[in-house]
């Protein structure tokens, strides 16, 4: 079986970690990162959300050796009928501090909710629901993934500043043709390991593991709090390749990112918003997309 | 015959005598153009110019210690694995010509030499190692793990250390020239992209291209001391130089096309002097009167004087300048 084969079948859980894992895997030094993809998780993007959340990982633990700390991962099985509720118990018992989702918008909603009540950090990578930004929000969820909100802003721009007749705009979260801000290298680092050129899903996912280290890393202490303390600074910042410094929202725990429209051959990307504007603030400006302040639960 | 020999002294006296003003009144900087796959040689005191082709992507670009040499990181379209085009290209100042390629490890960027001229260390930007490089014999003397996708590389003033920051992992590894191991590594702001050291080798400076910002760093403890926010935190800061003083510290804006004057003395920047567009590289001259940038975007070299903080002079170069060094 190759291993864009296996990715394709592990379609989603995981299932109960062999004992000497969890004691092996337990340490003040050591982050141990889940990753879920939901029951309901697209199936077309099974290689590009495992590829994305393993080539994360793997940088992770080539950048953990200089700073005497690993990351690690339970080991994933074929399990899709199970419900991602239950799976979040299952990643539980392993004492991951973290989870990395991909799925539809009911799974994630569930499986927030549980990690949330469970004290484990749930970032979403690849899910765009509105509601989870809102309603189904907690102090333990954050979104790598842009919301829809953000997403029909970015389409809204391109057509009023499109010279040409509105033609259906595909957005993109990333996209092979990104050639700047060291897109072509990140492009070079997913293609040998994944077999497929990188897009969004596997952006989101390689994203997700790289923000939760880097996190870990700087944060006071090394458990679920102290990752969703620093990643709920104002000051904190990341870097997604995209030229500009990236944050989550306050109210929302959205990631601020600018997003790609992308063209119709498939050859270009059009960055929105642009990022020519020095007398716009780096948060200000990636707030002109979708960035709704409603009732939310994050806080 | 003994006469004759006598005038031929004297004739070489002299013609040395000459090579030696000429050398003197010249002002050489070497910038390379990533898009050109070529080197411009400029004499800022005249119109004299010269282009030398290298075949790859040349990208980190610096002077030997003795000036004799200039050494340019090359690298090719091959991406993840060590290639022909990967290669430290030495040129020799006098005749123009690239004279020996070193192996280099895979993707050279950046690269330090030892003030002792004898060990270069690149950063292999695809592979996350860098690489010591004997540059009497060209071997490579060893191959480190660094931060993910490495990129800057400093020599301490006494040669012992050698910072390489990492772009992605957002991280300075120290190497311990001695032993050619990592002996510590330091988190950065977002998007560690130079670092100089200052010229007593007590401080280095990091600039942190997405985090608007100059990291200020302990060099005997390899530690961050402060942050010296940019443009309100809005800079790209990606080259730095130091003034042979310590007072003054040049910061290549990048993608805000202006150059920050830091005063080091009171953490805070002094002016900013807007030049072509996209800098990245940049470098004092030897007297430390004039400061050039390589304007990507803009395919020039602007020249500024550093008493009057204004661009004197832009010079075209070639297609995408990325670095540009002077003979100290």
């Amino acid at each position: 079986m190759s291993r864009r084969d296996f990715v394709r079948t592990t379609a989603a859980s995981v299932l109960a970690p062999p004992l000497g894992w969890v004691r092996s895997h337990r340490s003040a030094d050591q982050l141990n990162v889940g990753f879920l993809r939901g029951p309901g998780a697209a199936a077309e993007n099974a290689v590009q959300s495992t590829s994305g959340f393993e080539l994360g990982i793997g940088e992770a633990r080539h950048a953990a050796i200089l700073f005497g700390k690993s990351i690690a991962s339970p080991p994933v099985s074929s399990d899709p009928a199970k419900e991602a509720r239950a799976t979040i118990a299952t990643l539980a018992e392993s004492g991951v501090q973290a989870i990395v989702f991909d799925g539809n918008a009911s799974d994630a909603a569930a499986a927030a909710g549980e990690s949330a009540q469970r004290g484990i950090v749930f970032v979403n990578a690849t899910c765009t629901a509105d509601s989870l930004r809102e309603a189904a929000c907690s102090r333990f969820v954050y979104h790598v993934a842009p919301s829809d909100s953000m997403r029909e802003a970015a389409r809204s721009l391109v057509v009023s500043i499109s010279s040409v007749s509105p033609a259906p705009v595909r957005i993109e979260t990333w996209h092979p043709s990104l050639v700047r801000y060291g897109a072509v290298q990140l492009n070079d680092r997913f293609r040998p390991g994944s077999g497929e050129r990188m897009g969004s899903v596997a952006w989101g996912a390689w994203m997700s593991v790289k923000i939760l280290w880097e996190a870990f890393l700087r944060a006071n202490e090394p458990t679920s709090s102290g990752i969703v303390e620093y990643l709920s600074r104002e000051s904190s910042q990341f870097d997604g390749h995209k030229g500009i410094a990236l944050s989550f929202r306050s109210w929302d725990h959205q990631l601020r990112q600018p997003l790609y429209a992308i063209s119709a051959d498939e050859t270009s990307a059009i960055e929105i918003p642009a990022l020519s504007r020095p007398d716009v603030s780096t948060k200000d400006l990636l707030d002109m997309i979708g960035a709704r302040r409603r009732a939310s639960t994050c806080a | 015959m003994r006469m004759r020999t006598l005038l031929a002294q004297i004739l070489a006296l002299a013609t040395f005598a000459n090579e030696e003003a000429g050398a003197q009144k010249r002002n050489l900087i070497f910038v390379s153009n990533e898009a050109s796959k070529s080197i411009t040689v400029l004499d800022t005191r005249s119109t004299w110019r010269q282009t030398i082709p290298v075949g790859s992507r040349p990208r980190g670009i610096a002077v030997s210690p003795d000036g004799k040499l200039v050494y340019v990181a090359l690298s090719d379209e091959v991406p993840l694995k060590e290639s022909a085009g990967d290669r430290i290209a030495v040129i020799d100042v006098a005749s123009g010509r690239v004279i020996r390629q070193h192996s280099s490890g895979s993707d050279p960027e950046q690269f330090g030499v030892t003030p002792d001229g004898r060990i270069l260390y690149a950063s292999n930007e695809d592979a996350g190692t860098a690489s010591a490089i004997d540059l009497r014999t060209g071997k490579v003397l060893a191959t480190v793990v660094v931060g993910i996708e490495p990129e800057g590389v400093a020599i301490s003033p006494d040669g012992r250390w050698a910072y390489v920051t990492a772009e992605t992992s957002n991280s300075v590894s120290v190497i311990d020239t001695r032993t050619n191991k990592v002996v510590s590594s330091f988190l950065v702001d977002v998007r560690p992209r130079a670092a100089v050291f200052s010229p007593d080798g007590r401080r280095a400076y990091v600039s942190a291209e997405l985090g608007g910002s100059i990291n200020v760093v302990d060099a005997t403890q390899h530690r961050v001391l402060s942050t010296i926010q940019l443009e309100r935190g809005e800079g790209k800061p990606v080259g730095v130089a130091i003034s042979s003083d310590g007072r003054w510290l040049y910061v290549a804006n990048g993608r805000t096309s202006n150059v920050s004057v830091i005063d080091l003395r009171r953490s805070a920047v002094a002016a900013t002097i807007p030049v072509g567009r996209r800098p990245w590289g940049i470098a004092l001259s030897r007297d430390g009167r004039e400061l050039y940038t390589a304007n990507g975007l803009s395919n020039d070299v602007s020249v500024i004087d550093v008493s009057s903080r204004k661009v004197v002079r832009t010079i075209r170069v070639g297609q995408r300048p990325w670095g540009v060094a002077t003979a100290r």
